[in-house]
């Protein structure tokens, strides 16, 4: 089973400007089935044991963005937010990271959505989050 | 793509042409401090540059970028170039008046002698016209064009006046980071008109990790009016050293497992 490549383009300066990740990052993947590819609330369609693996990539060359963290959400009742991440001195100097995985093998079927944390350069208000993309775990 | 990193080089270029070096006149800035630069603001200025993702994202780009203090802004309005009345209205006093050493050279810089400032050209006559400088553009561009006055340690004597361009050139870039092939620099050509569309760049190595040492052979242009009133163009490329800072981290998962990891999933 061939993994699933998320991309993640980040329009760096607007983000910071706007301390939000809303309508300044756009998702997509290489999977034909997942939905609202292009947008900040990309769906993407997977199956248990596949691998995913995350990229970030920013527009402007000079402002780099890399993925601060993926943590998955309680999907029971999940808003959708976006804002400036408020501690992000817990995460480890990002660009170091990679973020790939695999979904669980015992996962039931459904949309399981993540909050993604995207750090451009350094500082108290560097980081965002959104929690607007998500699995979808395919029976 | 890899990480680009842009190093921004101000020189005071007036000060640098007299005290012949680059020494105390050179100010350097980039937008690595977020991976630890050092010096930034200053002459001795140490880029950090983390390879870490070069695998991936392809090995870091370094791009050079030389500014005078007197330099305009380098998004100069289109207009400047494009509308007639523009050019007219340069060539009426006000303007030179206003700023009467920096504007109008700048002028000459970027439309060549299609304004003229204040004066009419001269062509030079007789002996002037005799000299070795025949045929190379020896034309009279008129007063206004000069710095006046200052004692200048590149002015001869009887010397009229001497200018220093506003924009510096990049003419080389080696030292021991081009030797040990920790940096692979050329000149690129761009549509950027500031820079006569050149400017430098190069691709890190990312195989090697270390402070290096590079050396920036600068370019600064100034002219003399001599005695006679002939124009002779002059420059003088000077030395001046940075330093790259190369790091690597060890690659991990963010999920928190040095293996390929479950994704944790509530």
């Amino acid at each position: 089973m061939p993994p699933v490549n998320i991309l993640i383009t980040v329009d760096s300066i607007t983000a910071l400007s706007t301390g939000a990740l809303t309508e300044n990052i756009y998702l997509t993947d290489d999977n034909p089935y997942s939905q609202d590819k292009g947008t900040g609330h990309l769906k993407t369609n997977c199956v248990r044991g596949q691998t995913i693996t995350w990229k970030a990539l920013a527009v402007d060359v000079q402002s780099p963005a890399v993925i601060a963290d993926i943590a998955f959400v309680d999907d029971i009742g999940v808003t959708i937010e976006s804002g400036v991440d408020p501690a992000p001195e817990r995460y480890v100097k990002p660009r170091w990271l990679t973020w790939s995985g695999i979904i669980p093998y015992r996962l039931n079927p459904g949309i399981y959505h993540y909050r993604l944390a995207i750090q451009v350069a350094s500082g108290k208000r560097s980081t965002m989050f959104t929690t607007s993309p998500a699995l979808i775990v395919a029976a | 793509m890899g990480q680009q990193l842009g190093i921004v080089a101000v020189i005071d270029i007036a000060a640098a042409v007299e005290a012949n070096s680059l020494q105390n006149h050179i100010w350097l800035v980039d937008n690595g401090g977020w991976e630890g630069s050092t010096g930034e603001g200053t002459g001795t200025l140490a880029s950090a540059i983390d390879v870490t993702d070069a695998a991936q994202a392809g090995p870091p780009t370094l791009n050079w970028l030389p500014i005078g203090v007197g330099t305009l802004p380098i998004t100069v309005p289109q207009t400047f170039f494009l509308y007639e009345d523009d050019r007219t209205t340069l060539t009426h006093a006000p303007l030179p008046a206003k700023h009467p050493q920096r504007f109008p050279v700048r002028i000459r810089n970027v439309l060549g002698d299609e304004v003229n400032i204040k004066h009419a050209e001269r062509s030079p006559t007789g002996a002037e016209a005799a000299t070795a400088l025949s045929g190379k553009n020896i034309h009279d561009p008129g007063r206004a064009r000069f710095l006046r006055g200052a004692v200048s340690r590149v002015a001869q004597a009887d010397d009229q006046d001497v200018i220093y361009y506003p924009d510096p050139a990049i003419y080389r870039i080696g030292g021991e980071a081009v030797e040990q092939g920790v940096i692979f620099p050329a000149q690129y050509g761009s549509p950027e008109l500031f820079s006569d569309g050149l400017y430098w760049s190069a691709t890190v190595n990312p195989n090697i990790q270390g402070a290096f040492r590079y050396t920036m052979w600068i370019t600064l242009f100034y002219s003399r009016r001599d005695k006679r009133g002939v124009v002779t163009d002059h420059s003088v490329t000077l030395p001046h050293d940075a330093w790259l800072a190369i790091s690597k981290g060890g690659v991990r998962s963010g999920f928190l497992d040095d293996t390929l990891a479950i994704i944790p999933v509530v």
